[in-house]
Formats: structure tokens, sequence, C-alpha cells
């Protein structure tokens, strides 16, 4: 019997049929928009994205990232562009290497980890927003049209910082400011003064200002908040790069957070990582991958296998000091901050899973643009999503204080952003009035108000 | 190239290319959204490389790579940076009356086409719309040719069988 894969293909009806149907869907479709202008804000973006100093930045970086095998042809977006020294900045000081302790021997002792799932039940209480003149204030530090607020305080930027950005609290009344120049930072003083310009990659700020750590191609240079250099852990050290990859294509390392002077970083793709003390060099292997650190509790929270496909994601609340998971929770949430107090967890539910699989039936998604979970228990209390008949956009940005109250940039389907302070009831009152970004009709326009990271 | 160099020689290089890239997006993809996700996503990361796209000679061949390399990609698909109503990139406009297959047999074949495992979707692909050979996709592919005839074999077994179930 003939195999029937066999048939010419010139005669088949099913290669024919299938060439048909790719030329009928095919020509269904138009590039109807400006598609070199969009490419070339959404690489803007990208870039500003790995400048910022975002929680989100692993994720983010996996995300888009190229995969591996391609990185021969095309180095990945997220190390392409050595960074020359900046001629303000001073030299790279000698880096001696620090050998990598074990981590610890003692396993943690064996206990059930409670496993919950986020599957999209409404939430106890749902973002409310206001509408109107501001009513409030915020203890958050924002930046918007090339002013810091800082509480009562205002603080002008000087020189060349206009559009985009985003800005961190560093010690000693300075700031660090990502904005204008793509892939440029400046510490700034109290002033409002330019101090220090830097060149680099995705940038992590520690809780309390007294270090920052910027990445550029799997290579560390931890900053004092001076913007001096402290110490630079090369992308080199990592012993991270995939097998049958060159050593110049090695990932390197990936800030994830700092606790004190202890940068915690994963290993290029593998499912562990390094704290490495800025003030000593030493290094210890950290055995999770992590997402994010929290300098007040002590925690971290997991970060999923990017090798292994998974139809569902899932993170797991860690203590790293004992290396106790308290809870795992399931579902589809990408995590993007703590709260000051690390109380509580903010994540964006904006978010497909592998192959769309943590979306509803419609395809729509499960949660909005914020969800904040409880991490004593890993309860979702607190919803925010758009509302098109309403008028109500999605929170696009927030920053939880350790007053219970999270500060949120809030979008209206018009295309602004106003800022607003919401209880963890709901309700809210508006912080600063709506502006509108750059570009109001698509998603690659810049937001106008930039809340700190720190 | 100065800046203002480089945008317009990318800006003209899409502009001449960008219905066929188009296409190409919504036929990996399968979906409007995905594809224009894609397809900004894959012309982002050109843009960044442009002088290195531009002096391979080849930046169809490059992009074409990079488009099915980010659609395999399950990190990509994580986060998607939905369009406003009013800002979408693709248009797709109602399909045309089919000349071969009856109505019902040519939807049955793209539902069956989108179902399959994603390097199979992007061989035939490849293979069958972009008329490209064997040696060329596993390039696209970044495997060889052997995987390339699996792929394909594979994926038109798996047509004949669900449209043999159909038609039954």
């Amino acid at each position: 019997m003939s195999d029937p894969n066999r048939t010419p293909e010139s005669t088949d009806p099913l290669f024919l049929g299938l060439r048909q149907v790719l030329d009928d869907r095919g020509g269904d479709v138009r590039v109807v928009a400006d598609l070199a202008e969009r490419a070339i804000r959404r690489d803007t973006q990208m870039r500003r994205r790995r400048t910022a100093a975002v929680g989100v930045a692993a994720a983010l970086v996996l995300a888009v990232g190229v995969p591996v095998g391609w990185a021969a042809l095309a180095p990945t977006p997220d190390r392409t562009v050595p960074v020359a020294p900046s001629t303000t900045m001073p030299t790279d000081l000698p880096t001696p290497s620090a050998p990598v302790t074990p981590p610890r021997t003692t396993p943690p002792t064996p206990t059930s980890t409670p496993t919950l799932t986020a599957d999209g039940s409404p939430a106890p209480a749902t973002l409310r927003p206001a509408t109107g003149n501001p009513t409030t204030t915020t203890d958050e530090p924002y930046l918007v049209e090339g002013v810091i607020h800082d509480g009562a305080t205002q603080i002008a930027l000087r020189g060349k910082l206009a559009a985009g950005g985003s800005l961190a609290r560093l010690a000693g009344g300075r700031w660090l400011v990502a904005q204008g120049e793509t892939g440029v930072l400046y510490v700034v003083d109290s002033t409002g003064a330019t101090k220090v310009r830097l060149d680099g990659g995705r940038v992590t700020v520690a809780a309390d200002g007294t270090h920052f750590v910027v990445e550029t191609l799997g290579t560390l240079r931890a900053y004092d908040a001076s913007g001096a250099l402290v110490r630079t852990l090369r992308a080199s050290t990592c012993d991270c790069t995939p097998t049958g990859t060159s050593d110049a294509d090695t990932p390197g390392y990936e800030v994830v957070g700092i606790i004190g002077s202890v940068v915690h970083a994963n290993r290029g793709y593998r499912m562990d990582g390094v704290a490495w003390d800025v003030s000593t060099d030493a290094r210890r292997s950290v055995g999770h991958r992590l997402a994010l650190v929290d300098a007040a509790t002590g925690t971290a929270l997991t970060a999923q296998d990017p090798n292994v496909p998974s139809a569902r994601t899932c993170h797991e609340l860690l203590d790293l000091a004992t290396d106790r998971v308290r809870w795992r929770l399931c579902g589809p949430l990408l995590f993007r901050s703590f709260s000051s107090d690390g109380g509580y967890l903010l994540a964006t539910g904006q978010f497909e899973g592998p192959d769309g699989s943590e979306l509803n039936p419609d395809r729509s998604f499960k949660y909005g643009g914020l969800v904040v979970v409880r991490t004593s228990d890993a309860a979702v209390v607190l919803e925010g999503r758009g509302d098109e008949a309403t008028g109500v956009g999605s929170p696009v940005s927030y920053r939880m204080g350790s007053d219970g109250t999270v500060t949120v940039q809030v979008g209206s389907t018009a295309g602004t952003r106003s800022l607003q302070r919401c209880t963890l009831d709901g309700s809210c009152e508006v912080v600063a009035p709506r502006r509108p970004r750059d570009q109001v009709d698509i998603p690659d326009g810049e937001d106008p108000y930039f809340l700190s990271v720190n | 190239m100065d800046d203002a160099d480089r945008r317009d020689d990318f800006t003209a290089w899409v502009r001449s290319r960008e219905q066929a890239l188009g296409r190409l997006a919504y036929l990996l993809t399968g979906d409007r959204d995905a594809a224009e996700d894609l397809l900004q996503n894959s012309l982002a990361k050109v843009y960044r490389h442009w002088e290195r796209v531009r002096a391979a000679e080849v930046p169809d061949a490059y992009v074409r790579r990079l488009m099915v390399n980010e659609s395999n990609s399950r990190w990509r698909r994580l986060l998607r940076r939905p369009e406003s109503p009013g800002s979408h990139v693709l248009e797709v406009v109602a399909p045309p009356a089919p000349t071969g297959l009856d109505a019902s047999e040519t939807l049955d074949l793209w539902r069956h086409v989108q179902a399959l495992p994603t390097q199979q979707r992007a061989a035939v692909v490849l293979r069958y719309y972009e008329d490209l050979t064997e040696a060329q996709t596993a390039d696209v592919l970044g495997c060889s040719v052997g995987t390339v005839k699996s792929h394909t074999s594979r994926a038109i077994s798996a047509l004949r069988t669900r449209m043999s179930e159909v038609t039954a």
C-alpha cells in the first residue's frame, strides 16, 4: 500500500488545499500603521525598561529574550551594546576572584508547603479610582515632567533630562534618574543637579538606597550612593554558559534585588543564584532562582524555571535565612514588587501564561493590571482593572508603602494617566491630575508619571 | 551612519517589506493581537541591530529567523502588550470565497494548521507559504534538514488525519 504522504505535492488535494488556505489567510492581512515608527518606539521602550530599576526586570528579560541558539547571529537585545566606561566615572577597581561558598549543607526541615491557586475569582476589594482634582498626597516619591515630588518637596531636574525615565531614591538625599537619553543614568543631588553620568544596562537599587547595581552584558557593577564604583562581578565568573554556547555568549548574572550590601542575582538560565556581598566581595551560592527579594523581611519570591515548559505559573515565598518555603501560589500573576514592609506583593494579572493557558476561555485576562497579595497567607486582597463602561483604564504602575496604601498610576481609555492613592478596601483619592501619554493611542507610548522604585 | 540615516534606512526597508512580514507574523501565530506583538517585537530587535542586519545583506532571512524564534519562545508569549482598539497595526479582512475547497473545509484546515505544535506550524508556513526549500527552512528554524522533513511530515500526517476525521 502506498504511503499517502508520498503523493506528489502538485496533485495532492491536501497540499493544494494547504497552500490555498495559507495564501488566502495571508492575503487577508494588511499592515495599517506606521510599522517602522512603532518598532523604533518599542526598541526605545525596551531599552528604557532595561535601564529602569524595576523588579519585574528579570521576567521581562526572559520574556523578550532571543533563544540561546540564535545568539551567534543575533546577540540578544539584553546584552548587545558593550558599555564603555563613562569618563565621569572612576575606573573599575581590581576584582579579586573570590571563591563561591557552597550553600548550606543542612537541608531545610521537611514541612508541607501550602499550595494555593489564584484562579481569577473576584478579590474581596476592587480598586475604585477617583476623578477630579487632587485631594491628597503620597509619601511615595515620583517624577513627572522633569520634577521629583518627594512629599512636600519638589526638585526640578537640571540639564538634558526630558521625557521617559525612572526614579530611585539614593542615600544622602541623592536620586538615581534615568530620563531622556536611552541607556544613561544620572546620579543627581538634592538640588536636582547631575553629579554623575553612567552608561549602563539594567539597574537595581537597594531598598535603603545605599547601593545600586548596574547589569551590563551579565557583568554586575556595584556603586555606592554617590555613584562611585565599589566592586565588579564579571559575567565570566558566572559559570552559567549553556552547553553548546561559546563563552562569549554567556548570559552572565541577572540581578534580582539587594538586601543591605548583599546583591542577589540569578545565574543565566540556571535554577540557582548567588548572593554577592559588595562590601567584602564574598559570594555564596543560593539554591533557588529568584524573582524578587524583600529587604524588610528577608524573604524572596522564587522564579519559574525558564527551561521547563509548564502549563501553570507558580511562585514560592522563601525565607532566605532558613530556606523554608512559606507558601506556593499558582496562577496568572506576574509579581513586580513587595510593599515597603514586605507585607504585600504587587503583581500584574495581564499575563497570558505559556501558550495562553492562563487566559479565560474568551482570551481575556483573569486579572487586571494590579493584584495585591498578602504575604502572610498568599490571599488576593485587592484587584484593579480597567472598565470601558466608565472610561477607567487599568493600573499601569504602582508602589505600596508601609502605611497600607498603594500609590497607583491609573490609565483611562482616553489614554491619559493620573496618580492616585488607594487603600486596600479599594477607595482612591487623586494625588496628581490626568496627564496624557506622549502617544495616547499605542501601547508603547510613555507614561507621564514615574514612581520611585524604592 | 548617523541616527537619522539609520532611521530612514530602516524605515525604507520596513515599508518595502511590511506587508509580507505582517502576513508571515499572522500565519505563524494565527491571531491578530499575537501577530502584532510578534511583528513589533521582532522589528524592534532588527532596528537595534540594524547595522549588523544590513551588513549581513540578507535582512529578510534574518528577520524571518528572528520572527520564528520569537514565535516559538514561550517566554515571549508570557507577556504581551495588547493594542488598544484604535491602535492596531494589522487589519485582517474577511477571507475571500474559497476557490478549491469548500468554506467549511477551508476553515477546518486553517484551524488544524493553527493547532499544530509551533515548530511544525512554522515549518509548514515556511515551506508552503514562503516557498522556502528544506535547507532554507532548516536555516530559519535553526535545525537540520532531517528535522525539517520530520516536522513537515508529522504536520502533514496530522492535518490529513484531522481532515479525514472531519469529512468522515
